[in-house]
């Protein structure tokens, strides 16, 4: 019997790495990446060093058969301009998945993030699947994130006989993966809002990688949340791990923010801060019902592997 | 923050918290992850210092007498109450009576109007007691969780009534009903005796509270004559009666005129035990 062959996208990073360390033997792993790719263990991975956005990416499909695409090329560094952001996260993304249709790929696992509901004073605990998509009203440095989520979403219904799978998790920490919650994390001083202190949901790196390897065993599509062991104030986080919260009147930060960013010495943009300020708390229900998966580190514990200097 | 700040007060008043407090706080049957906190953000180690506060003034301020508070049954549950007072202590003495002098002792869960979120502070002191933004997703995911919740379907029209309004209710919204029905929850109809008079309001200065962002602008014998001290309320007696349990039967998708009669069947308990306990009251303040 042909062996399944899996595509993993922008593999040399963290998660992706550790998602192509989980993947069954009974899968082939071919991997795309921009960077050298660490050795991975018992794997024996057929690594191409390229750009998703070249036409060398078709190369692929017409010489192997993919049975599956695992998408994970995507920037989200802040620093990056938004024209090349846009460039990788949504032109690469359209070419990948033409790619998808064209070679008959028959499933498709994408990446997004619950940061494109955004967080805002009136979200409800527990946001489901269908709620819009909202954060680019005060944030739109990040609007390359929402095309995404958008144009994928389109696809998978425009293409009901691929599995399509698209996962919007919620904060992903862990000693491997850099965002902008774990170098937050990792600062000795962590400033935060004065007087706002909201629920944060985190999973830890090897849950998620499990969540997506997950995804491979059923044959379903649709758009599901992914939640870690649960919620915690940002304050109470900051204790965990050890950092010094450093109060700030939000006007104060806010301002300061933004004209650090201007003058393009700026941490992250400025309206970042809403997310220190209002709940974005997402329901991971239905995805644990699906697909049968249920975070196996416990708060503590995903905390406390984040920070390791 | 809120917790430093919190805890720091609370290592220097610990024995302010008294031990019935404590001990019926770790029974109230919520759900709570390992570091103790829900989802939205309740605490029962930084709410122990506000609620026993609540408490102090419910037993010594008001000295509230609470009538078939038994009859409240377990599991899920909506609180539907007449509001009244300019200030929410209604919320505050059922809060407290549940806590106190219920079996099993219930944290209640009260909807907050929404621009209580925006800001600093007063968003996490609500949230660490356990009070939830005003939003129909919440109130239907706390009762699936089997949760008090109490409502006051009159809102700030309710709370804002003039003196001459006193103990009577202005419509009811729908929204509570239907989302009784759709999570099939019964209904504890409950009347409050005393609010009315421990802030009364004789005119509404519309433009002003339009100005200052408020819900209503009252003017007290007090208020705004003696600055912040207006806001004391007077220390009349309360009596909290509550009813018995209404099972409505149906989906939540009814008409309006539907819903608008089950609604009817409760604001008519409430009226017959605010009109029972008016009579039975000797004096407003003792």
């Amino acid at each position: 019997m042909r062996r399944k062959k899996v595509l993993i996208t922008g593999i040399s990073g963290g998660l992706a790495h550790q998602v192509a360390e989980m993947i069954p033997q009974n899968w082939d792993i071919i991997g795309v990446g921009l960077r050298e790719l660490r050795p991975i263990k018992d794997k024996n991975i057929e690594f191409h060093r390229l750009d998703i956005t070249k036409n060398k990416l078709e190369d692929i499909f017409r010489r192997r058969q993919v049975d599956c695409v695992i998408h994970m090329a995507v920037n989200d560094n802040p620093h990056t301009p938004m024209k090349h952001r846009h460039h990788i996260n949504v032109v690469g993304t359209m070419k990948l998945l033409e790619d998808c249709e064209r070679y008959n790929v028959k499933k498709v696992v994408l990446l997004s993030s619950a940061n494109v509901y955004g967080a805002d004073p009136n979200n409800p605990v527990y946001i489901t699947e269908d709620y819009p998509l909202r954060v680019t009203q005060t944030y739109s440095e990040i609007s390359d994130k929402v095309e995404f989520d958008s144009y994928c979403r389109s696809w998978m219904y425009k293409h009901p006989h691929v599995s399509t799978i698209m996962l919007r998790p919620c904060h992903i920490i862990g000693s491997q993966v850099h965002n902008n919650l774990t170098s937050y994390l990792r600062l000795k001083y962590i400033p935060i809002p004065l007087g706002f202190d909201p629920m944060i949901q985190v999973i830890h790196e090897i849950d998620m990688a499990r969540a997506i390897t997950a995804c491979l065993r059923y044959n379903r599509s649709g758009i599901y949340n992914i939640v870690g062991p649960g919620e915690l104030p940002i304050t109470e986080i900051i204790n965990i791990v050890g950092g010094m919260p450093l109060p700030i009147p939000h006007g104060v930060g806010y301002s300061a923010l933004r004209a650090l960013w201007a003058l393009g010495i700026g941490p992250l943009p400025a309206p970042q801060i809403e997310f220190l300020m209002y709940p974005c708390i997402i329901d991971g229900t239905r995805f644990q019902e699906d697909f049968h998966f249920h975070p196996q580190l416990s708060l503590s514990e995903t905390l406390r592997s984040t920070v390791l200097y | 923050m809120l917790n430093m700040l919190m805890r720091l007060i609370g290592s220097q008043m610990d024995g302010a918290v008294d031990k019935e407090l404590k001990r019926r706080l770790k029974r109230v049957p919520n759900k709570l992850n390992e570091y103790n906190y829900d989802a939205w953000g309740f605490h029962p180690e930084t709410a122990q210092y506000g609620l026993q506060l609540c408490v102090w003034l419910y037993r010594y301020y008001w000295r509230t007498e609470v009538y078939g508070i038994e009859k409240v049954p377990e599991g899920r549950v909506l609180i539907i109450g007449n509001h009244s007072g300019q200030m929410p202590m209604d919320g505050v003495n059922i809060a407290s009576a549940m806590l106190m002098d219920a079996e099993p002792p219930r944290l209640v869960r009260t909807m907050i109007e929404r621009w209580f979120g925006t800001m600093p502070l007063v968003s996490t002191f609500a949230a660490r007691h356990g009070q939830i933004l005003g939003d129909p997703k919440n109130c239907i995911k706390l009762l699936e969780n089997d949760e008090c919740v109490v409502v006051f379907p009159e809102g700030a029209r309710g709370s804002g009534k003039l003196w001459y309004d006193r103990y009577t209710l202005v419509d009811f919204g729908l929204g509570f009903m239907r989302l009784a029905l759709k999570t099939k929850t019964p209904i504890v109809p409950v009347s409050i005796i005393g609010g009315e008079e421990q802030m009364p309001s004789f005119y509404d200065a519309k433009p002003l509270a339009k100005l200052l962002g408020m819900p209503y602008f009252p003017i007290t014998p007090t208020f705004p004559w003696l600055g912040l001290l207006g806001f004391v309320p007077f220390p009349t007696k309360y009596h909290i009666y509550f009813d018995d349990p209404i099972y409505f039967e149906g989906d939540g998708n009814e008409t309006d005129a539907e819903i608008q009669k089950k609604v009817d069947v409760v604001k008519k308990r409430i009226l017959d035990n605010i009109s029972f306990g008016l009579a039975q009251r000797k004096n407003i303040f003792w």
